[in-house]
C-alpha cells in the first residue's frame, strides 16, 4: 500500500540574483514497510527532498501525499500534528537536550503531542531493551558515546509509533562500526513494519536499503 | 515530564550566568518590598505616635510648622517662647471647654558628668495623667519640685532606680518615677514640674507651647479658627498639620528610594529579557529540532516564557523572605537618611504587600520573555537544523 506519493516536486531557492534548482520534477512513490536509501553527492538535494517529506518545507511545485493526504493543503497546526504523529526525525547532530536524562529526551515528543496513543513505560522500555540502551536510560546525553546518543534519538522518533521515520545522514557522526550497528537497527524496524527512508552519502551504507533513489543536480537518475 | 520542568533545566545549562541574573531580581525585589513596608509603615506608625501626644492641638509660637512637628515628636529647641499671658488668654477664651491645658517648655541641657544632651521636658506634673494616659509609671509622677520623673531609655541606659539621684545643671533632682517602655520618643526624656524647667532655663514663665484637648473633638476647626482670629502671635498647629508636616519633609527621601528601585527593576527586568534572549540564540538548533519532532509554536513560546517565569518567581520569593530576613539591618540604613522617622518596626511582614511585589515580579518576568519567546517561535526548524 503506498504511503507517500511524490508527484514533479521541484523546489527552487533564490539567493539574491541567483536562483538554484534545489529539486526538479522528483516523483515517485514509497509504499508502507520499505526502507528506502536516498543517495548522491553534496548538493543533490536529497536533504531538501527529506525536508519537504518531512513537512519542514514546501515545494515550489508538484505535491506530496502522506495517506493520499496532499500536504501543500494543509496550514501550519495540520503539518505540526503531522510531524508529531506520522513521521519519526533522525538527525545527523542528534539534538538532544544536555540537562535532560535519556529517558526524558526519548519522551520529549509526548509532551509535544499530549500522547494520543497512550504510550506507557512498558512500550517506552521496549524501545531502549530494542536499541541496547535500556540500562543508560537515566544517564545524560554527555555520558554516552556518539553511537548510544544516536540510538537514543532513533528512540526518540518511534517513541510516537511513527508511520515512517526519516533520517538524515544518521550516521555522519559516527564510526564504521557503529554505523553499520544503526543501520542494522533501522533495518530491524522495516522489519516491524515501520516505512523508513534514510538520506546518505555512504554507497556501502545504502547499500543495506532494500530501494535505492540517486539524485544528482536536483533530478532522480536511478530508483 | 512538563514544560516547566524542561525550562527548569534548562536554567541549569549556565549557572552563573542565571545566578547572577538571579541575584539582580532579588536585589530588586528585596529593596522594593523593604521601601514600600517602609513607607506604608512609616504613616501607619506616625499617626500612632502623634495620637499619643495627648492633645488636639499644639498652640505655639507664630513661626516655622516643621518646628512645630520636631517640639512634639523630637523634643527639639524652639528659640521662641510663648508671650506670658497666652495661657490665661486661652483660658478664658476656651471658658472650661477643654479637658487638658497645658503649658510645656521642652528643652535640651547638656550634662556634662554624662557628657550628652539630656532631653527636658517641663510640664505641670497634675496634668500627666491627661496627656499620656497610657503611660505606665513605676514609683509615682513628681509631687514636690526636686522630683522628676525618667523615660524608659534613660533609666535603662544609665541603670537608675527609684530614689536614685540625677543631676541638672549642678541641682541633684530624686527619681520619684520611672516610665516603663513606651515605644515611642517620650523614652528618651526626663519630665520635670515646670517651674523647675523655667528655672533652670531662667526663664520665669516661659513656656515653649500649650498643649490643648477640647472636651468636644467635633468643635475643633471652629474653635481653632476662632483662637487664631483672637489671640495674635501664635500659631495653632493640629495632629494632622503636623502629620502632613513631616510626611512633606520625610517625602522627598521616599522619591529618591523610590526611583533608585525604579531603575534596579529596569534593569533586572532588561537583564532577564537579556539572558532569555541569548538563551534562545544559543538553542536555536535545539529549538528547530524541537519544531520537528512535533512542537507547535506556542509550545516553543511556552517554554521559553516559562524559563523567564521561573527566573522572576524564584527571584522575587527569595527577595522578599531576605527583605524580611535582613529588615534590621536595611531599617537601619534607610533611616539614616531619613530626616525623621517615627517609632517602631518599619520594614515588618505584610501578606498583602508581599503579594503585591510577588506578582508584580512574576508579571515583568513575564513581559520581560515575551520578546525572546516570540522571537523563539519564528525560528525556522530547516534553517536551524542545517545550521
Amino acid at each position: 500500500m503506498t504511503l507517500l506519493k511524490i508527484e514533479n516536486l521541484t523546489k527552487i531557492y533564490i539567493r539574491g540574483a541567483e536562483t538554484v534548482k534545489a529539486l526538479d520534477s522528483v516523483s515517485f512513490s514509497v509504499n508502507n514497510g520499505e526502507f528506502v536509501a536516498i543517495t548522491g553527492p553534496s548538493g543533490s538535494g536529497k536533504t531538501t527532498l527529506l525536508h519537504i517529506l518531512g513537512c519542514l518545507d514546501r515545494p515550489t511545485s508538484g505535491e506530496v501525499y502522506i495517506d493520499d493526504k496532499a500536504v501543500g493543503k494543509m496550514n501550519d497546526k495540520e503539518l505540526d500534528n503531522i510531524r508529531r504523529l506520522k513521521i519519526g526525525f533522525i538527525f545527523q547532530q542528534f539534538y538532544l537536550l544536555p540537562e535532560l536524562n535519556v529517558i526524558e529526551n526519548i519522551k520529549l515528543p509526548l509532551l509535544f503531542s499530549g500522547n494520543p496513543k497512550k504510550i506507557g513505560e512498558e512500550y517506552l522500555n521496549e524501545i531502549l531493551d530494542t536499541l541496547g540502551i535500556l540500562k543508560r536510560k537515566n544517564h545524560k546525553p554527555k555520558e554516552l558515546s556518539g553511537g548510544e546518543m544516536q540510538r537514543v534519538a532513533i528512540a526518540r522518533a518511534l517513541v510516537n509509533k511513527p508511520e515512517f521515520i526519516l533520517a538524515d545522514e544518521p550516521t555522519a557522526n559516527l564510526d564504521s562500526e557503529n554505523s553499520i550497528k544503526i543501520f542494522e537497527l533501522l533495518k530491524r524496524l522495516v522489519e516491524k513494519g515501520i516505512t523508513v527512508i534514510v538520506v546518505t552519502h555512504n554507497n556501502e551504507l545504502a547499500s543495506l536499503a532494500e530501494r535505492r533513489i540517486k539524485l544528482k543536480d536536483g533530478r532522480i537518475i536511478s530508483t | 515530564m512538563t514544560f516547566r520542568e524542561i525550562a527548569f533545566k534548562n536554567l541549569f545549562r549556565h549557572k552563573v550566568r542565571n545566578f547572577l541574573t538571579l541575584l539582580g531580581i532579588i536585589t530588586s525585589v528585596t529593596v522594593l518590598y523593604s521601601i514600600l513596608s517602609f513607607n506604608k509603615s512609616f504613616i501607619n506608625n506616625l499617626n500612632e505616635e502623634l495620637n499619643k501626644t495627648g492633645v488636639h492641638f499644639m498652640v505655639v509660637p507664630a513661626g516655622c510648622p516643621h518646628e512645630v512637628a520636631s517640639l512634639v515628636l523630637h523634643g527639639a529647641v524652639i528659640p521662641k517662647f510663648l508671650q506670658t499671658d497666652i495661657e490665661d488668654k486661652l483660658k478664658e477664651k476656651l471658658d472650661k471647654q477643654y479637658d487638658v491645658l497645658s503649658p510645656i517648655l521642652v528643652f535640651q541641657l547638656p550634662n556634662q558628668e554624662k557628657q550628652r544632651i539630656d532631653l527636658i521636658y517641663g510640664l505641670e506634673m497634675d496634668n500627666v495623667k491627661n496627656l499620656k494616659p497610657w503611660w505606665k509609671v513605676i514609683g509615682k509622677t513628681p509631687q514636690k519640685e526636686n522630683e522628676i520623673l525618667i523615660g524608659f531609655e534613660i533609666a535603662d541606659h544609665d541603670k537608675i532606680k527609684i530614689g536614685d539621684k540625677y543631676k541638672l545643671n549642678n541641682k541633684e533632682y530624686e527619681v520619684s518615677g520611672i516610665i516603663e517602655k513606651t515605644t515611642s520618643k517620650d523614652d528618651a526624656f526626663i519630665y520635670i514640674p515646670l517651674k523647675e524647667a523655667q528655672t533652670i532655663l531662667a526663664q520665669k514663665d516661659g513656656i515653649t507651647a500649650i498643649g490643648v484637648k477640647l472636651k468636644n473633638a467635633e468643635a475643633l476647626n471652629d474653635t481653632i479658627d476662632r483662637l487664631s482670629r483672637e489671640i495674635p502671635g501664635i500659631q495653632i498647629v493640629t495632629i494632622n498639620q503636623i502629620l502632613t508636616s513631616i510626611s512633606t519633609l520625610a517625602a522627598g527621601a521616599r522619591v529618591l528610594s523610590l526611583s533608585v528601585v525604579a531603575i534596579a527593576i529596569l534593569i533586572s527586568t532588561i537583564g532577564i529579557l537579556n539572558v532569555i534572549l541569548m538563551t534562545v540564540f544559543e538553542r536555536t538548533q535545539e529549538i528547530g529540532m524541537m519544531r520537528a519532532i512535533g512542537a507547535s509554536r506556542a509550545h516553543i513560546f511556552r517554554i521559553i516564557i516559562e524559563e523567564s517565569v521561573i527566573l522572576s518567581t524564584l527571584g522575587g520569593l527569595i527577595g522578599i523572605l531576605l527583605a524580611l530576613l535582613l529588615s534590621k539591618g536595611i531599617e537601619k540604613f534607610v533611616k539614616s537618611f531619613m530626616p525623621y522617622v517615627p517609632q517602631g518596626d518599619l520594614v515588618v511582614f505584610d501578606l498583602k504587600l508581599g503579594i503585591l511585589c510577588f506578582f508584580f515580579t512574576v508579571f515583568l518576568g513575564l513581559i520581560a520573555g515575551l520578546y525572546p519567546a516570540f522571537r523563539a517561535t519564528k525560528i525556522s526548524p530547516i534553517e536551524a537544523i542545517k545550521g
